[in-house]
């Protein structure tokens, strides 16, 4: 499977694409919103991890901009320390998690998108 | 409008003024002989009268409507003011015309007026309250022409001039004084709110920036608490696995743990220190001390672990009376922000300048935008754009008092060509 790694934070990226990587999963990095905007077709990747807070183009923005163009969509799961999850309920994710969290809860939410996805496809 | 300054006013323009004029008015007619010199008792005394009733009664009316005076707030209506008329022309009629009994008898009646002397003044404020004084006063004067109204001493015109003006004097100064005081009151009032609404958006504005501060703090103290708990999950996962470990993989793993861990402890030691300047106990433990060579170790050390950061430095090595590890806390927030908003090219100078030293940091990034710039020493300010923020928005501050602690100064320059340029001017 296909993941973009979204975020800001150096150290994130890195242990996300260390364990990912380990894990059996192919993984694509991206700085910020724009970084991932521009390289989503190229990666087309199963499932993004999304940071809300980063510089030059925030979670929200490339959540609005990923959806508003054309081509195929991956689910999102959003992974940040914002106080107020509550106020990115709009945003369409699959999961949210609120950094810090379990690595088994990431993993299981990667699953439970992915698999959804997968059962959602042949109902079409 | 002050009551004192009402008083006074009445005093001095209106009954000690008049004395003057009075006196060398009448003195002029009886050397000129125009006036007998038997008659200048009453004489002095009508001229008194005369300039005391204009300045008492005319003058406040006149200024009152010829001015911005200060309103009354929730003064009576119109129809109010239309019942006060009324019961005034009430009060003149009964006290003052030859068709009332009691005036015609001339009864004291005098009381009569209080009431529409005090009405307006709390009701409709000093404009109706002196023009109904003046009515009344005016009514009284008509009232004694034509031999009627309280004041009127039969075959004693000088007494019932007296009366008449004491009667006016003292429904002047009166209704002058209450105006004045319930405009006083009005205004302390009316002061009172004006700061109660200070005060409460002041205290308003703390409880957003607190709110503001927590939630920057927690984001900020989770985000590497995040690192760790992934760093540490995985490595046991992978031990529960049985699988074995790779020392490259162990090192992927643990080097962002260590840098992570430290991280956190520079963010508490922050929060902490911000503690310690708002209580006045930060301490400095000062040596003399190689400003040249500590600015080299920190700059080497930011080269390491930012590698994409290229700093250069310059410096003398002069010897200052400095704490060391504040400095190298000073330094590192410095560079740390010429890497986080500049990026590549950083130039560090330490200079010694006549008895002092002049460290200066510059980078040629963005820069800070003019609005941003006078606040950026000030505690959790953060100049750049809501996405682009890091940390907790301390560094600068704590790094003024630190310099401030030392004797030095810390100031910002923004160079034409872009970027920031930070300079720390420490004494020798």
């Amino acid at each position: 499977m296909k993941v973009l790694v979204v975020d800001d934070e150096a150290a994130i990226r890195e242990l996300l694409e260390l364990i990912l990587v380990t894990e059996g999963h192919a993984v694509a990095l991206a700085r910020d919103g724009a970084e991932a905007l521009a390289s989503v077709d190229a990666v087309a990747p199963d499932i993004i991890l999304l940071d809300l807070k980063m510089p030059v183009m925030d979670g929200r923005e490339f959540a609005e901009r990923y959806r508003a163009r054309e081509g195929k969509t991956a689910p999102i799961v959003v992974i940040s320390a914002v106080q107020k999850l509550s106020e990115y309920a709009d945003l369409g994710a699959c999961a949210v998690l609120a950094k810090p969290f379990e690595l088994q809860v990431l993993l299981d939410a990667i699953a439970r998108c992915t698999g959804q996805k997968a059962e959602a496809l042949p109902a079409r | 409008v002050h009551l004192a300054t009402v008083l006074r006013y009445a005093l001095t323009a209106a009954l000690l003024a008049p004395v003057v004029s009075a006196t060398i008015g009448v003195t002029t007619l009886v050397l000129t002989g125009h006036a007998d010199p038997a008659t200048l008792g009453p004489v002095w005394y009508t001229w008194w009268l005369g300039d005391a009733g204009g300045a008492l009664l005319v003058a406040p009316v006149l200024v009152l409507w010829s001015t911005e005076t200060p309103r009354l707030r929730g003064g009576g209506s119109t129809a109010e003011l239309a019942a006060l008329a009324l019961t005034t022309g009430l009060v003149v009629w009964v006290g003052f015309t030859p068709s009332s009994y009691l005036a015609a008898g001339r009864y004291p009646v005098g009381f009569l007026v209080l009431p529409v002397l005090v009405w307006p003044v709390v009701r409709f404020g000093p404009r109706v309250a002196m023009t109904t004084a003046a009515a009344l006063s005016a009514a009284a004067v008509l009232g004694a022409v034509n031999g009627v109204g309280p004041w009127v001493r039969v075959g004693d015109p000088n007494g019932t001039l007296l009366f008449l003006a004491a009667f006016m004097g003292v429904v002047a100064i009166t209704c002058l004084a209450l105006a004045a005081s319930v405009l006083e009151h009005q205004q302390a009032q009316e002061q009172l709110r004006a700061t109660e609404e200070r005060l409460r958006h002041v205290e308003e504005g703390k409880v957003a920036a607190r709110d503001e501060f927590l939630s920057v703090a927690a984001h900020e103290l989770r985000t590497p608490i995040a690192s760790l708990q992934l760093a540490t999950d995985f490595l046991v996962r992978q031990a529960a696995q049985g699988t074995l470990i790779t020392p490259d993989v162990l090192q992927q793993a643990l080097t962002p743990m260590a840098s992570q861990a430290k991280r956190l402890n520079t963010l508490v030691n922050d929060l902490l220190d911000t503690v310690r300047i708002q209580s006045n106990r930060m301490d400095l433990v000062v040596s003399m001390q190689d400003v040249g060579a500590l600015t080299e170790r920190v700059a080497s050390e930011m080269r390491a672990t930012s590698p994409r950061a290229q700093v250069t430095v310059r410096a003398d090595h002069t010897v200052a009376p400095i704490d060391p590890v504040r400095y190298e806390q000073v330094l590192r927030n410095l560079l740390d922000n010429a890497i986080k908003y500049g990026g590549g090219k950083i130039d560090v100078d330490v200079s010694q300048v006549d008895r002092r030293i002049d460290v200066s940091v510059r980078d040629h990034g963005e820069g800070i935008a003019p609005e941003h710039r006078e606040r950026i020493f000030e505690r959790f300010y953060q100049a750049h754009p809501n996405g682009a923020r890091t940390g907790l928005g301390l560094g600068l501050h704590v790094s003024k008092h630190i310099v401030e602690l030392h004797g030095g100064e810390i100031t910002a320059e923004f160079p034409p060509d872009g970027g920031t340029r930070i300079i720390v001017r420490l004494p020798t």
